[in-house]
């Protein structure tokens, strides 16, 4: 597999190249995995957490040019932790983290916190985006239009459909999302402070 | 109407509030009611902000796609995990005709797992958006016409954009291709597939080739194998330009 400087990881996580994601993905999941797997989580809380922290990541480099002085993986293995130091004071065993665990957590604070900024300005919307991907292929483009503002017609069209259809299911649509946000245990941690 | 449970702490008028909110149809005098019930009540308050905030991430399209395609490659690795675990039978049995038994599972999961990979696997290694056409042109003169401004989009992988402006030209070809490549984009692989098809059957057009490719490709996406070894045939038959890709893949397939 074609290795990527960090530069190129930087600009394929902003231009959603499928090689650099390919790449980012077999090199550094197996790291997020153990670290995740080492503190009680499974495959699936692992990819949770990796998959927002290389979100978070693109969101950071939106908003201001990053200059790292570590490799990208060491980087990415930081957001990583943070994250799930985060997620686990948020949800109930918060009371499970003892001061000496966050003693781990202390050397992360030198690399570059601007993407804290970036991950608390975008909690809400990562938390609804991480169910919107969850939505059929269909819910998700017709949504996606109407927030376009693309008229009723030409949504008709392109998902070759009549208005009244696009109109009730664009309700159930969004009633769906609604649902699966609402059934998330961390709805409340997050919406209602 | 929403499951109930869902709105446990609100009563069936504010539920109807709530509904009727969210789908845009409350009058004058509901929205007022509505304003009223949500300063006495904190839960329906928290809904109709939800509500609200809904449209906000889903704007943000770049870290949408990015969480699509990271769950894609993640899905990809995890049944090729399933495939690695089953293989791993070798380390079970310790006596001889168990371990002849396991020698012949192992056979048989490498002649099942190598000889045919996973459709989803087969579409990841293989699928490519089409390069967008016109792109010199449409950087220097985007605007000037519907197919130009579509393909601008196109090329900055907005697809719901290039979708939206190309299904209004599907008399033509190159703009029938295109919609469809978007909507494979989009994971809306019925009406790629239908687009594609319609590409394949104008014989007339410069998209003929690519399209029967990407047709291929939509069938294993959907688990179609039959149709989808059946588009690879003539194509691999052919002097399509994805003729050698073609009999690669079809050899993947049997």
């Amino acid at each position: 597999m074609t290795k990527f400087s960090t530069k190129q990881i930087l600009e394929g996580i902003v231009s959603n190249d499928t090689r650099v994601l390919d790449f980012i993905y077999s090199s550094f999941f197996p790291v997020a995995l153990k670290f995740v797997k080492s503190r009680g989580g499974g495959k699936e809380d692992a990819f949770d957490i990796f998959q927002e922290a290389v979100v978070v990541i693109l969101q950071r480099v939106r908003k201001s040019p990053l200059e790292l002085d570590c490799l990208f993986g060491t980087y990415l293995q930081s957001v990583v932790k943070v994250l799930w130091v985060h997620q686990r004071l948020a949800d109930k065993r918060r009371n499970a983290i003892i001061g000496s665990e966050m003693h781990e957590y202390e050397d992360i604070a030198d690399l570059d916190t601007g993407f804290l900024d970036s991950y608390h300005e975008n909690e809400k919307s990562n938390f609804i985006q991480r169910h919107f991907i969850h939505l059929s292929a269909g819910c998700q483009t017709l949504l996606r239009l109407y927030i376009e503002d693309v008229s009723v017609r030409e949504i008709a069209e392109i998902m070759g459909v009549t208005e009244s259809f696009v109109k009730k299911k664009k309700y159930e649509c969004k009633q769906k999302l609604i649902k699966r946000v609402i059934a998330d245990a961390g709805y409340k941690d997050i919406f209602y402070d | 109407m929403l499951d109930i449970k869902i709105y446990s702490m609100i009563n069936q008028t504010d539920e109807h509030l709530l509904n009727g909110y969210i789908e845009g149809a409350l009058n004058q005098d509901d929205m007022k009611k509505l304003n009223e019930r949500i300063i006495e009540n904190s839960d329906l308050k928290q809904k109709v902000m939800l509500a609200d905030t809904l449209d906000t991430p889903l704007n943000d399209w770049q870290s949408l796609q990015l969480r699509r395609k990271l769950s894609e490659i993640h899905e990809r690795d995890s049944s090729m995990a399933t495939g690695k675990h089953f293989s791993s039978f070798a380390k079970w049995p310790r006596i001889p005709v168990a371990a002849a038994l396991v020698i012949t599972l192992i056979g048989l999961s490498l002649i099942f797992f190598r000889g045919h990979p996973q459709g989803k696997e087969l579409y990841g290694k293989y699928y490519e958006p089409a390069e967008p056409f016109l792109m010199q042109r449409s950087a220097e003169t985007a605007g000037t016409s519907d197919f130009v401004t579509a393909m601008h989009y196109y090329g900055k992988r907005d697809y719901v954009n290039s979708a939206r402006l190309l299904a209004s030209q599907t008399d033509n070809m190159a703009a029938r291709f295109y919609l469809a490549i978007s909507m494979m984009e989009l994971n809306d692989f019925p009406k790629a597939i239908e687009h594609l098809k319609a590409v394949t059957a104008d014989q007339s057009n410069l998209f003929t080739d690519q399209a029967g490719w990407y047709l291929a490709l939509c069938y294993i996406k959907t688990d179609n194998l039959p149709m989808a070894k059946s588009t690879l045939k003539t194509i691999s038959g052919s002097q399509s330009y994805f003729n050698d890709k073609a009999v690669d893949l079809l050899n993947q397939l049997d």
